[in-house]
This record gives structure tokens, C-alpha cells and sequence, in this order.
């Protein structure tokens, strides 16, 4: 269930996209802490 | 319903209570960098990491300091553990050479096991080599367990200190946390895990011939380790995919009342630790009274739905209570303190199917989680989640009375309550907003196994699962697809980290004031009135913003069920 039929885990698009997302969602979070910390 | 069972919840009960005070005595003793037990062999350990690590344990953060080193620490680990999983088949113990997780797939696992909710719309035996289920997704279950604990702990220090420009310091909370808590915790559990059935090992999968000639595979593996720290840190993520009621996760009925005690143990030991460190330990059993109360409602609202069969199912002649989707071994009552302590404490493993429950058993099962995970909720995440719901009612109760509304000499203002609302309304924002797109997305309906209300709670659990960073699943939905995953996963990193944030400004804002000495009109936040009006706002915030949802889900459903119609 669930997992790649590709064999070597070979990087695509996917990967850079889901990674900025998980990356910059947390780097998101790290803004709105700054933006509560001016307000 | 029998005496037996209602014993059985008066037995898990009482061992929760006893155990809260010195367990809570020993974490305030680690917390606050005392000497305990363990510190001769582990205090020359955590020196050396802070050594290594360039830590000085005696820097108090500022909290934005506090939130930038949790935040990274969490993006590092999010990096780390998508990489284990896209790349594991080039990773070594993969003996069943399992190839690398699809990448919409290794997002949503990332998330999930950083967050602490370990939503799995992966099969686990199926799906991850032994290496990302140890070294991936175990080292998430400590580290996750031990951010909530830290921000905590944060918030705590926010409330008890004066003046304080510093909310403690992230790095050691973290350190302690793993360090002389959870590990220890960890390893003594998974031993007696061990001693009760549950298999440690490495080998590969056995084929055996069943007695009808049919080839069998019995999955097998590390299981003990993950199951001991999925349990202790509210993480609930399976080693099987039947998680807990898999008869290699919990062999008997000692290790089911052990593990269901496991779920709540360091969450309920944390109100001792908060009453501790605001050196007033009637204000800890307050916030564990009305998490005690809520929590032994719930359990026996699902013990007494679930001891009705299903009318349908009556109508065809078969008595008894509603066994269908429960480990017989276990029984109803044991399955009703599971699902209950389940989705109270933000732990997610199950030892019944959910999507088996009656609907009125689904219901308490949602609320519980859409109740913002506040009773006793994630290990850390439940005490600050509770502490939301305290200022929120100290803040209505100095409204109602007229005055400047304090919680342990703290005024609260508007700057609070602002971050406070913030927090409290990040769930229901990604929850009901995901939920209602689900609801009429081709797409994601095509995921739905099951019709009308029932296909409705089934969506709507899913996201109140990922939402309240919970991870049970009510099943009947294939999550398994791109949109799901990246929906759920964006849902898990708002629940998690917009809650966070706003709650550490809260705890950088009450460490700068002064404390006010207690007065005449001062509102005691240490007696029954105060827990009786802290579970009424719990329950009016998370009925107010949840029941038309609840409505249209399980409401209906038990409705239907009592004219004939089931779904």
C-alpha cells in the first residue's frame, strides 16, 4: 500500500515541491511568530 | 453495560490519579534541573551535548528566540525524516527491500511524525523498512513528544515568573526531556512489553502454512521500542496497521491496561509539574480535574453507546453489545476507556476501529480531539491547550464580574487574549474549511468508502484527526492519494505550529509582568467553581464551533440508525 513502484528513490518535481512546502511552512510559522512579536 | 466493565473504568481511573503526583514530582525535579535518581548516569550526558552543541543550559531564551530554535529544530527533523523515507531502499535493514515512499506520501509521513500526530496513510508492515520505522519515525516520536513538553513548560514559566525577559531554553528542554523522561520511560516499557509477548528483533517476515494450506506472511520486527514511545509520548502511530489491535502490539489484557495507561500518563503528570512550578499544586489538580471529569464522560458516554448493539443488527436476531470492529479479547469496556483516552490525549492509536463505533461513539471521539486536545491531550500539547481554555475563562469571568481578568496574579489583556483567540481559532479554520472542500471535491470524494452522514464523519474525522495533531483514523477512507496527503499534511502544520506560536507570545508577554498580590475581587482559580466554569467554556467554545458540523455527521447518523437507515 501507498508505496513508489519507481525502484532508486530518483528525486523528481514532486520532491522540490513538497519539501518548499514542509520548509516553508515551518519557515511560514517562523514569520507569523515575528509578526506577533511587532504587534 | 456490567460491573465488571464499569470497574475496569474505575481501576484505569484510580491508577491515574495515584500515579499523577510522583510522576509529576520526578519531571518538575528534571525540569528544573535538580537532582534525581538518574542524574549521576545521565547528567555527565546531557553536559556533553550541551558541550558539543554550544549550549549554555543557563541562557534563558527570549520567546521568539524560544519559537526560532523550535522551529528549526522541527524543519531539520522534517528534512531528515522525508529524506529516510523517499530514500529508504538504499538505507540499510530493509530486509523485505521495500522500495522508496512516493513523494506526496514521505510529505504527509514528515509532517505527521514532526507534528506528533502520526496520522498513517501508510500501511507500516507493508509500506517502511525497518530503519525508517526505528530511525526515522521513532527518533520523531521522542523529539515531537519533547517540543510539546517545551513549549509546556514555557508557557508554565510564563505564568510562575516575574519580570522574566526569558521563557526557559529550548535545547534543554528538549534534552531533558528525551533525556531522563522519555528514554528511560521508553526503555523500561518496551522491556515489559517485551516480557508480556510483543516482538524485538530484526528478522525478516515468516511464511508459514496455515492449516487450511494457505500461505501466510506474519509481519515481525523492532515493535516493542516503537510501541513503548508511541504510547508514552502521544504519537499513536503503529508499528501494524491495525496499530494496538494487532496481537503483536498488544499481546494481552495486561499490556492493553498498561498501553491505555501509557496514553495519558505523562500528559496527566504535567498538571502536577504546571501546579508545581506555579508553586500552588491545587492549581495542577484543577486543570486535571476538568480533564479527569471530561475525560470520564466521554469514556462513559462510549461505554454506554457501545453496549447497544446496532439496531439494525438486532433486528437480525443477534444479542449483545456492538462488537463489530473490536478486539473480542479486550471487550467493550476496555475498548471504550482506549477510544476515549485515544482521542482525549492526542495519542491516536487505536485498539477498536473507529469507523465501527456507534455514531454517538463517534461523536464523543471527534469532540474529544475538536475540543482543541485539552483533555490532558498531547504530552506538553494538552497542558498548554488547557491553559488556553483557563485565560479564555478567567478573561470571560472578569468580564462578567467587572474587573481586570488575573490568572495567578497575571493580568491578562488585550495583547493576550488576542494571541490566545489566534489559537483557538487555527483548528477550526484548516478543520471545517479542509472538511467542506473534501465534502464536494470529486477528487477527494472519490477516496470515500461509505455514503450520506457516515461518508461525511468519515472526511470530517480525518481532519479533526490531522487538525488536533490526534492521528486516528475513522477508516472507510482511502487517504492514500496526493490531495488527501497534501491537504491533511498542511492541515497537521497548521494544528501544530499555528497554536505554538501565538501561545509562546503568550508566554513572553505574562514572563514580563509583574505578579499581582491576590485581593478581595481576585477570581480562585484553584477550586471546583473555577473547574466547573473551566469545562463549561471548553464545552461552549468546542460546541459552538463544532456541533453544526457534528450535526450534519454522526447527529444525523444516530438518528437515521434509530428509524432503520444505516450508512
Amino acid at each position: 500500500m501507498g508505496h513508489s513502484k519507481k525502484r532508486p528513490g530518483a528525486c523528481d518535481m514532486n520532491d522540490v515541491l513538497f519539501l518548499l512546502l514542509g520548509l516553508g511552512g515551518i519557515a511560514a510559522m517562523f514569520g507569523y511568530a515575528v509578526f506577533c512579536n511587532r504587534n | 453495560m456490567s460491573i465488571n466493565g464499569w470497574l475496569q473504568i474505575v481501576f484505569y481511573f484510580a491508577a491515574l490519579v495515584l500515579l499523577t503526583r510522583p510522576l509529576g514530582g520526578f519531571l518538575f525535579r528534571v525540569f528544573e534541573g535538580e537532582r534525581t535518581l538518574l542524574s549521576p548516569v545521565l547528567g555527565p550526558i546531557e553536559r556533553g551535548f550541551y558541550r558539543v552543541a554550544g549550549v549554555d543550559a543557563k541562557h534563558d531564551q527570549s520567546w521568539i528566540s524560544y519559537t526560532g530554535a523550535l522551529l528549526a529544530f522541527n524543519a531539520c527533523g522534517f528534512l531528515l525524516l522525508y529524506l529516510i523515507l523517499r530514500l529508504q531502499n538504499w538505507l540499510p535493514l530493509n530486509p523485505q527491500d521495500l522500495a522508496g515512499v512516493s513523494p506526496h506520501l514521505a510529505f504527509n509521513t514528515a509532517v505527521s511524525f514532526v507534528t506528533n500526530t502520526n496520522w498513517q496513510s501508510y500501511g507500516g508492515e507493508t509500506t517502511l523498512s525497518y530503519f525508517s520505522q526505528m530511525i526515522g519515525l521513532t527518533t520523531q516520536n521522542f523529539v515531537s513528544a519533547a517540543t510539546g513538553i517545551g513549549v509546556a513548560l514555557a508557557l508554565t514559566r510564563g505564568l510562575a515568573r516575574r519580570k522574566a525577559s526569558g521563557i526557559g531554553n529550548f535545547w534543554v528542554d528538549l534534552t531533558r526531556a528525551v533525556l531522563y523522561v522519555l528514554l528511560p520511560l521508553a526503555i523500561i516499557s518496551a522491556l515489559v512489553l517485551v516480557a508480556l509477548g510483543v516482538p524485538q528483533n530484526f528478522s525478516a517476515y515468516t511464511e508459514a502454512t496455515t492449516l487450511e494450506g494457505a500461505k501466510q506472511i506474519i509481519a515481525q520486527g523492532p515493535v516493542a521500542s516503537q510501541l513503548a514511545i508511541k504510547q508514552l509520548g502521544s504519537n499513536g502511530g503503529g508499528f501494524f496497521n491495525v496499530n494496538s489491535a494487532h496481537p503483536f502490539e498488544n499481546p494481552t489484557a495486561l499490556s492493553n491496561f498498561i498501553e491505555s495507561l501509557y496514553l495519558i500518563l505523562i500528559a496527566a503528570a504535567l498538571t502536577n509539574v504546571f501546579g508545581r512550578m506555579v508553586k500552588d499544586e491545587r492549581q495542577g489538580w484543577a486543570l486535571f480535574g476538568a480533564m479527569a471529569l471530561l475525560l470520564a464522560a466521554g469514556t462513559a458516554a462510549i461505554y454506554a453507546a457501545e453496549s447497544s448493539p446496532n439496531p439494525a443488527i438486532a433486528a437480525m436476531g443477534v444479542e449483545g453489545p456492538n462488537l463489530e470492529g473490536k478486539e473480542t479479547r479486550f471487550g467493550i469496556a476496555q475498548s471504550a476507556i482506549w477510544a476515549a483516552s485515544t482521542t482525549a490525549a492526542s495519542n491516536g492509536s487505536v485498539n477498536a476501529m473507529h469507523d465501527s463505533l456507534n455514531p454517538l461513539s463517534g461523536l464523543v471521539t471527534m469532540l474529544n480531539i475538536q475540543l482543541g486536545e485539552s483533555i490532558f491531550g498531547g504530552v506538553g500539547a494538552g497542558l498548554y491547550g488547557m491553559l488556553v481554555y483557563a485565560l479564555l475563562t478567567v478573561f470571560i469571568a472578569g468580564l462578567m464580574v467587572g474587573r481586570t481578568p488575573e490568572y495567578l496574579g497575571k493580568k491578562i489583556e488585550a495583547r493576550e487574549m488576542k494571541f490566545v483567540m489566534l489559537a483557538i481559532l487555527c483548528i477550526p479554520l484548516v478543520l471545517l474549511g479542509f472538511t467542506a472542500y473534501a465534502s464536494v471535491s470529486p477528487t477527494m470524494l472519490g477516496g470515500l468508502n461509505n455514503a450520506g452522514p457516515h461518508g461525511f464523519s468519515e472526511i470530517l474525522y480525518a481532519f479533526t484527526s490531522a487538525a488536533g495533531n490526534n492521528g486516528s483514523a475513522f477508516a472507510g477512507l482511502t487517504a492514500n492519494a496526493p490531495l488527501w496527503n497534501t491537504l491533511l499534511g498542511i492541515t497537521m502544520l497548521v494544528g501544530r505550529f499555528a497554536m505554538i506560536v501565538p501561545l509562546l507570545a503568550v508566554a513572553g508577554s505574562l514572563a514580563a509582568k509583574n505578579v499581582i498580590p491576590p485581593s478581595p475581587g481576585t477570581f480562585p482559580t484553584n477550586n471546583g467553581l473555577f473547574v466547573g466554569l473551566l469545562i463549561a467554556i471548553v464545552l461552549i467554545v468546542g460546541g459552538l464551533t463544532f456541533f453544526p458540523a457534528l450535526a450534519l455527521g454522526p447527529i444525523v447518523e444516530h438518528l437515521a440508525m434509530l428509524a432503520g437507515q444505516t450508512f
